[in-house]
């Protein structure tokens, strides 16, 4: 791995074209908006820039940002040894890593509702579970006395 | 549980008491009104026997009723306070059966909210939550938030605002959060979807507004009267109105503190257990509430029929028939609500409320319900209708006078008569008839205001009692001049409601928002012109008459700068700083309060939530958790949703309308890719679009 820019300011100038700097500093970013630690955050940013680097993915079209974040939300979810693409399933885990990752955060006198549906869609349980009851209309509207009166009239009449 | 309509027989005291509080109440206003009507015949020139002055007697005489009915509430409220006569109050009565050590039974805390500020909803249910937590009683009590917002954006903040609750205060599986899609029924079907759905797991219910705020021991309280009372099924706090600063709201919470307490105290006297609901701050029990306050819509699309909108004297009138007792306990406190902070605002809510009133008129005939319960639907409508009657009443008076100044004085009727009919002026009669129906209206006030220096809180937290007493005055000013420009709007409301002018549902405003100039033009311009030509007739007409109807027409002629500047937050302070339209809630603030304003002290960025749910790695997560995977979707569909994302990443969010968000928000897919994609984004001033640097 020695060939492989070892730090943000190698990268910037490692693929023509690519600001490698500028990628390392959105994953920064990105890191510093999910509340990761600085340290962390550097040491984090750095191996995704390195890793997107490594990859040829660059030379397909896609650009320094594009493949150092690809190559974050595999770290932030634990697919470090898939090739880099944003796949549907990367992007589901990705969101369910981050939800995690705050939920851990909570206090722990209520257990966050997390659960899965079908779809294996992480979903977090807002209401308890239901128990329905019917609630019927009560009946209120009623004709005005005179109509009633002559309703019962024409009904004893008939 | 006790069978419906055995309360009456179980607790027969209040029952007996109410009957004979009915029925004085009755014979006072009838008498009195009866005599003043007497009086107005003597003083009319042709003592009522032209059409014209029978038709000005008919609407003085409705008036006057309505008049002497405020009057009697207040008068019994300000013995009931004075001697503290609490025998029937349902605290006593409770205290007596050991409500303060009864256990708690399972309660819901409802918070149905609409198109609210999310922050300000979570900030008020926090600081009612962590004053729970400090009774230590939180485990009998759930929280539900039942959203019926339209905006999808705001909808996001909701979640935000939500999780971020849940997860800071351990509250996940205490706190819960429900956005139905679709809102029928309103206010009243969003609390009867939840009782559907969830209310079968709960004993009560307690329903909050969204600017509600309960204090932890109030919320206990109210649990344990309601174990101690079973045949109770709704206990109604009256809550305080507090935490604003413009002049208006500053004045009306004054109002509201000073002569409230009375007030409540005397429909409590009056009605007892037949009292009222006011849709907040109550607690309801849920079985009798599900099994007898389900409500249907009014046949009929006219302005009378659809959704009820005013469902909370409904439901109160609908637990009474089924046996129930409706109690407001006026002697609890730890209640507290806001005011509109404007004129404007306030007027907007009265539309609504007068169209939802307007409707309990064809409610009038329903079968089983209390004499009480038909008399508040009356006195509901009067709330509104009694404006329309006054507008009437100072027409047909300025109609008699350009008779009068006309017209040739006619000597003898079209009738056979051998005798001349004199026509008579009694000015000082006309003064006197005037004078004491002002002290009808001003006498309240007085012993309101006896009532303040008199009983605690101390004056001093009124501001003393120089400015106590100042802020009465400036207040019943206000209230003077204010009185006419809500009778034109009230009136002009109830004949749009019976022509047929449907409301829409607007969400309330709760922040403080002044009234701009051009703003008050538009909704004022309109009776200032009227209020002119109106005045400078009746001084063609008659110079003398012209000075009665004075302090009406100023009042309107000047509406415009008085919106404006009462609806200032400056000029709200400024009368704080001088210590006038003082209340106790801001001299010492409960801790309830104090917590809330020290919760939205705190100022937080203004993001586009949108944007913000695109691009934050922590709101897109708990956004796309709580989105439910659609399992179809129409292809026409599927296509737009790719059409518009793949615009955003190209064009940035401002390309985008608010349809196009509403739909983006809604799907997984897009705010999985639209996450992941604006992060990728190279180009600098595309990705200061999305807030990144």
């Amino acid at each position: 791995m020695s060939h492989l820019p070892v730090s943000l300011a190698e990268a910037s100038a490692a693929p023509p074209g690519d600001d490698w700097r500028r990628a390392g500093q959105r994953a920064e970013q990105y890191l510093a908006a999910l509340g990761v630690d600085p340290a962390e955050r550097r040491h984090m940013a750095g191996e995704a820039v390195t890793r997107a680097a490594a990859e040829s993915g660059w030379a397909s079209g896609r650009g320094a940002t594009a493949l150092t974040m690809i190559a974050l939300h595999q770290a932030l979810t634990d697919r470090h040894d898939e090739p880099l693409e944003a796949t549907d399933d990367l992007m589901a885990d990705s969101a369910q890593a981050r939800l995690l990752r705050w939920l851990s955060a909570a206090k722990p006198e209520g257990a966050p509702p997390v659960e899965s549906d079908a779809n294996a869609h992480v979903h977090l349980a807002s209401m308890p579970p239901m128990e329905r009851t019917n609630m019927a209309p009560a009946r209120i509207v009623r004709r005005p006395a005179p109509l009633r009166w002559l309703r019962r009239m024409v009904g004893a009449a008939s | 549980m006790i069978a419906p309509g055995a309360s009456a027989a179980m607790n027969p005291r209040w029952r007996r008491a109410a009957l004979v509080r009915h029925f004085l109440m009755f014979v006072l206003v009838a008498v009195q009104t009866a005599f003043t009507g007497i009086y107005m015949v003597q003083i009319l020139p042709y003592h009522g026997q032209t059409a014209l002055e029978a038709a000005v007697l008919v609407t003085f005489i409705g008036l006057f009723a309505w008049i002497s009915i405020g009057f009697w509430t207040a008068f019994a409220g300000f013995f009931t306070l004075l001697f503290n006569l609490r025998r029937l109050a349902i605290t006593r009565i409770c205290e007596a059966r050991g409500s303060d050590h009864a256990p708690l039974a399972r309660t819901a805390i409802l918070m149905p909210i609409y198109n609210e500020d999310p922050r300000r909803v979570f900030a008020g249910l926090r600081t009612t939550y962590l004053s729970l937590q400090k009774t230590g009683q939180l485990e009998h009590f759930q929280f539900f938030v039942l959203s019926d917002t339209t905006d999808a954006a705001r909808s996001v903040q909701e979640e935000l605002e939500w999780s971020e609750f849940c997860r800071s205060l351990g509250a996940f599986g205490r706190v819960h959060y429900r956005r139905r899609r679709t809102h029928i029924k309103r206010k009243s079907g969003n609390i009867g979807d939840f009782c559907r759905r969830w209310g079968a797991t709960f004993t009560y219910m307690i329903v909050f507004d969204a600017d509600s705020v309960m204090a932890g021991p109030t919320l206990v309280k109210m649990v344990q009267m309601m174990e101690v009372r079973p045949e109770a099924g709704i206990i109604q706090t009256p809550p305080v109105t507090a935490n604003r600063v413009s002049l208006f709201a500053r004045i009306q919470q004054f109002a509201n503190r000073v002569y409230g307490p009375m007030f409540t105290a005397g429909v409590h006297f009056w009605q007892l257990g037949e009292c009222y609901y006011w849709g907040h701050n109550a607690i309801i029990r849920i079985k009798p509430f599900i099994e007898h306050c389900g409500l249907s819509r009014l046949p009929g699309n006219g302005p009378l029929g659809g959704e009820i909108l005013s469902h909370d004297f409904v439901e109160a009138a609908l637990m009474r028939r089924a046996g129930w007792e409706v109690w407001v306990a006026y002697d609890l406190g730890g209640s507290y609500e806001e005011t509109p902070p404007t004129l404007l605002d306030e007027l907007k809510r009265d539309r609504r409320w007068c169209q939802g009133n307007l409707q309990h008129l064809r409610l009038l005939g329903t079968r089983g319900l209390s004499a009480a319960h038909r008399a508040m639907f009356v006195n509901g409508v009067m709330a509104y209708a009694s404006a329309m009657i006054w507008l009437l009443f100072l027409i047909l008076s300025t109609a008699e006078v350009a008779v009068q100044a006309l017209t040739p004085v006619k000597y003898f009727s079209s009738k056979p008569s051998l005798f001349p009919i004199w026509p008579e002026w009694h000015p000082n009669w006309a003064l006197a008839l005037v004078v004491s129906t002002a002290g009808l209206l001003f006498l309240p006030k007085i012993l309101s205001w006896a009532l303040t220096v008199l009983k605690p809180p101390p004056t001093r937290c009124f501001g003393g009692f120089f400015r106590l007493t100042f802020s009465v005055l400036l207040e019943t000013i206000v209230a003077s001049l204010l009185a006419p420009i809500r009778m034109l709007f009230h009136a002009k409301f109830v004949l749009t409601t019976l022509i047929g002018r449907q409301v829409k549902w607007g969400a309330q405003v709760r922040e403080d928002a002044e009234t701009g100039w051009l703003t008050a033009i538009r909704y004022h311009g309109g009776a200032t012109v009227i209020a002119i030509i109106w005045a400078g007739g009746v001084y063609w007409l008659n110079p003398a008459f012209f000075w009665w109807l004075a302090p009406i027409v100023s009042a309107l002629v000047f509406s415009i700068p008085l919106s404006v500047f009462l609806s200032r937050v400056r000029l709200g302070r400024l009368a704080r700083r001088a210590g006038l339209f003082t209340i106790p809630e801001e001299i010492e603030a409960p801790a309830e309060i104090a917590a809330l304003n020290a919760e939205l002290a705190t100022t937080a960025a203004a993001v586009d939530p949108f944007i913000h749910a695109v691009v934050d790695p922590q709101a897109n997560a708990i956004h796309l958790a709580m989105l439910r995977l659609k399992r179809s979707m129409p292809p026409e569909k599927a296509k737009r949703l790719v059409r518009i994302r793949t615009k955003a990443l190209k064009f940035g969010p401002t390309v985008l309308t608010a349809l196009d968000k509403s739909d983006l928000l809604q799907d997984v897919s897009s705010m999985q890719m639209l996450h992941l994609g604006v992060w990728q984004i190279a180009d600098g001033q595309l990705s200061r679009q999305w807030g990144l640097a």
